[in-house]
């Protein structure tokens, strides 16, 4: 049975970080079984991934930043000037725009805004940040003040994934880490977001085991996303610091 | 038996259905094998085997603790050979050979007391590109005796020990490497960035990042219990998978060794020594004499204790050693036969069938 996390410090009372929902373990089934109804940009995975997020970091009332890629904040996909900012216009996160809808429902003040926004001037501190990054991306798109960005006890969270690319890995981890890093943030968690519904497992393809010499052209199917969390509390992640409970 | 391999793979391995306490109870492992708290679990490396070997392939875990690995690629029909440089996970792991060849395992397995760097040596050139699949992971507390010749434990240690194994690897290998996570004061570690590093470093080509499940699935969702959570002002997640890391072998390789080394088994027609340079294996009716070649460097001839040095390292319990040897593990002085089990395992090993034949 899941036990709800104790409270710590709170930030605006002594019940401000005491939800009774339960300690979230690093994979986060967020598929479904049946496909929901929409207009079909956003993959069906990512309005749950989004709406696990802002239920296991933020409090009602909190006001959550939802950085959407070039092209999606219509809800449109279009493909950015080229040489814009490296971000391609579609993709696994087309459609996030949509996932504002869900967490507006949850009593969150949410601000969707294009992640190539430069104005610097005065920003307004949030409770969450949510934003995503292209796996091809270049560069990070220009918001790097991602530390500006936040509430002293703010959380970013940022969705990616793996890809390949001649046959070679593209992981984005180590890039958003550094750019989190130099922007003065700390690591605090990773958690796979399984877009595919578990049924006992991935469900088993029927596709044959490739031969020796062709093994290395057939990949794994890419079955989740990688959420990254990062805090600008150093103090939160000392606290943090425990024993991993082992599986065994 | 050797199991079933999966369909296809997915980036999600569903390998927590059974907690490893479970797993290494239900697969006949020594009670023992738990003393190994950075072992990789057994459900994970069948899966990993099944999927990126085939049967007769060969595995090899560079720094296999208590041989979970070399357990599963047996089960599963490949041949495999495990390092260690620990006295007691030599033994644990030996132990776990012979009791998973009592249940009728048939390949050749086996573990050696040596360093990593030993497999750069001429003295591993009976292995000499024969490895299919490298399956280790990344130890923070390796144990055993310090190599003098690493940099240190962790990174540094996997790092020289990819190095190592890149010489035995098929031009078709892959190279597996399992991360548990690890926080420093709170933080979290980018561990799998550090490794695809390494491995870059060492001249492999990253393939592809999955992860492995500890948790046990129960219809669409995840079963995790939190009985001591942390006192924090943001929740952290408790660890429910492993990071693995997926490695194919240099591509260079497959040229240079068409140019260097023809394998000894298709170079002459008369089973004698293979002439070309850089090629030392030895062939099988030769090997009574040898000393082995996997000899811990800093013991003398005289060996250490009640072991010798030359009759020390393998646990070799395959086809072509009697059934008899399998009570060597509870009598260390009955090692002799298996002692040349490496030199003797480049007749027994499927040949690299990228190498052309050479007719004499």
């Amino acid at each position: 049975m899941p036990i709800p996390w104790d409270c710590g410090p709170t930030r605006h009372g002594p019940h401000r970080r005491c939800p009774r929902s339960p300690r979230p373990a690093s994979v986060w089934p967020c598929a479904t079984a049946s496909h929901r109804k929409g207009t079909g940009l956003i993959s069906d995975w990512l309005p749950t991934a989004v709406t696990q997020i802002v239920t296991t970091y933020t409090q009602p009332r909190d006001h959550v930043l939802l950085l959407i890629p070039l092209g999606h904040l219509d809800a449109v996909a279009e493909r950015p000037a080229p040489g814009s900012n490296g971000l391609r216009g579609n993709g696994a996160f087309a459609g996030l725009a949509e996932a504002a809808w869900a967490v507006a429902r949850l009593g969150r003040i949410i601000h969707p805004e294009s992640n190539t926004r430069t104005d610097t001037a005065a920003p307004e501190r949030y409770h969450l940040v949510i934003t995503t990054v292209d796996p091809r991306a270049r560069r990070l798109a220009p918001t790097l003040g991602w530390a500006d960005l936040l509430h002293p006890d703010g959380v970013l969270a940022v969705i990616t994934h793996s890809d390949s690319s001649a046959g070679r890995l593209i992981d984005p981890t180590d890039m958003v880490v550094r750019a989190a890093r130099h922007a003065g943030l700390t690591y605090l968690d990773h958690i796979a977001l399984l877009e595919i519904p578990l049924h006992h497992g991935p469900a088993a393809s029927t596709t044959p085991l490739p031969s020796r010499r062709n093994r290395r052209t057939t990949r794994a199917i890419r079955a989740h996303s990688d959420l990254l969390i990062f805090s600008r509390t150093p103090g939160a992640a000392i606290r943090a610091d425990h024993k991993e409970t082992p599986n065994a | 038996m050797p199991e079933q391999p999966p369909a296809a793979a997915w980036s999600v391995w569903p390998t927590g259905q059974h907690n490893e306490t479970t797993q290494l109870h239900t697969r006949g492992y020594l009670p023992a094998t738990r003393t190994d708290a950075e072992r990789i679990p057994p459900a994970l490396a069948a899966y990993a085997i099944n999927y990126y070997s085939r049967p007769g392939d060969t595995v090899l875990d560079p720094d296999c603790g208590t041989g979970t690995v070399l357990v599963e690629a047996l089960r599963a029909g490949r041949h495999t050979v495990g390092l260690t440089t620990s006295d007691r996970r030599w033994n644990i792991t030996r132990a776990n050979l012979t009791a998973t060849k009592l249940i009728g395992a048939w390949p050749d397995a086996s573990v050696l007391d040596a360093y990593p760097r030993m497999l750069t040596t001429p003295r591993a050139a009976g292995l000499t590109g024969r490895v299919d699949l490298v399956l280790t992971t990344l130890r923070h507390h390796p144990t055993g005796r310090a190599d003098p010749g690493e940099a240190g434990p962790g990174l540094s240690r996997l790092a020289q020990t990819l190095t190592a194994c890149i010489p035995l690897l098929r031009p078709t290998a892959h190279v597996i490497i399992t991360i548990r996570r690890r926080r420093s004061r709170g933080i979290l570690e980018d561990l799998p960035s550090a490794v695809l590093t390494a491995g870059h470093t060492a001249g492999l080509i990253p393939l592809q990042r999955c992860i492995a499940l500890t948790t046990p699935l129960r219809g669409t969702l995840l079963t995790q219990t939190a009985p001591h959570p942390p006192k924090t002002t943001i929740p952290i997640s408790l660890t429910a998978h492993h990071d693995v890391l997926i490695f194919g072998a240099p591509e260079h390789r497959a040229v240079r060794r068409r140019q260097e080394r023809p394998h000894p088994r298709h170079a002459d027609t008369d089973s004698t020594a293979d002439s070309a340079p850089g090629c030392e294996w030895v062939p099988r009716q030769q090997t009574s004499g040898i000393k082995h070649p996997f000899h811990r460097p800093h013991r003398s001839a005289a060996g250490h204790g009640p072991h010798p040095a030359g009759h020390r390292g393998a646990a070799g319990q395959g086809t072509n050693v009697p059934q008899s040897t399998l009570g060597a593990v509870r009598s260390p002085t009955n090692q002799t036969r298996s002692a040349h089990y490496l030199a003797a395992v480049g007749s027994a090993l499927p040949a690299p069938d990228d190498v052309p034949h050479r007719r004499s």
